[in-house]
């Protein structure tokens, strides 16, 4: 049955797991095995638990890397071993592809995306598999900082669906010197 | 009998058509997630369709230009 829309309704869907779920169960797989500590969904797919879906061609992983032992250099080595010896061994450009996804895994190196990755929650995706995304509030700054017009297309969208605290975000831009940047983006919705 | 659409003027109906965008968006921005990404899904693969086609295309297309 169609709705206002013409879209079915969520209990016409029977489809097979979805790629992006069997994408995010092994980068949890990853997680359970401590070959990441901690992770955070950022870009289109973490925004999607928020507003509307948009466009994309991956899938954004943030992580925390700890240096090997003896060691004062981080590398994503493990994480692409690990995944090979899983049997991924396809490329996209420089993103390992998972599932059909090509993910890029984002070292966290600014204040900001160490913050999302901390303050990251598990979230039911689908097909009973968790993603951990942060707050709105933190994809939101994330892209105020990045700037692209994806970054602002996607900022739009959550001004507009109002799905943020906005004295949170006004705190978390304070905080991160983001705020100027942010009015200059709002003069433009 | 069929609905008869009251009449509008040009700028009325830009003004619904915005704000029928704006509903079917928020609409879609409250639909579960789970259903939210097979909408995605659906898009990638669209997109990745087309790039395919587009680039067979340039090849049939440079091919013909070289085997002139």
């Amino acid at each position: 049955m169609k709705n206002d829309f013409g879209y079915l309704e969520q209990s016409e869907y029977r489809f097979a797991m979805l790629a992006t779920a069997k994408a995010i169960a092994i980068v949890n797989q990853l997680k359970e095995e401590g070959v990441i500590s901690a992770y955070a969904v950022g870009g289109a797919i973490g925004a999607l638990f928020y507003i509307e879906p948009t466009q994309t061609q991956d899938i954004d992983i943030f992580v925390h890397l700890n240096p090997k032992p003896g060691s004062l250099l981080v590398t994503i080595e493990p994480i692409l071993d690990r995944l090979e010896e899983l049997g991924f061994t396809l490329w996209e450009e420089d993103k390992v592809v998972v599932a059909g996804w090509p993910i890029q895994f984002l070292p966290a190196t600014k204040a900001i995306e160490i913050e999302a990755i901390a303050h990251a929650k598990p979230e039911p995706l689908a097909d009973g598999i968790v993603a951990f995304v942060p707050p709105a509030e933190y994809l939101m700054a994330m892209a105020i900082d990045l700037g692209r017009p994806k970054d602002m297309i996607r900022l739009q969208c959550f001004y507009e669906q109002r799905v943020f605290d906005p004295n949170q975000l006004d705190a978390l831009l304070e905080k991160h010197q983001l705020s100027s940047k942010w009015q200059r983006y709002l003069s433009q919705f | 009998m069929p609905h008869q659409p009251s009449p509008m003027t040009v700028e009325q109906l830009k003004i619904k058509v915005l704000q029928d965008k704006a509903a079917y968006r928020r609409h879609v921005a409250r639909l579960p997630v789970s259903e939210k990404l097979r909408m995605l899904e659906e898009m990638r693969a669209t997109t990745l369709a087309l790039k395919n086609v587009r680039e067979e295309n340039k090849a049939k297309v440079k091919s013909a230009w070289t085997n002139r």
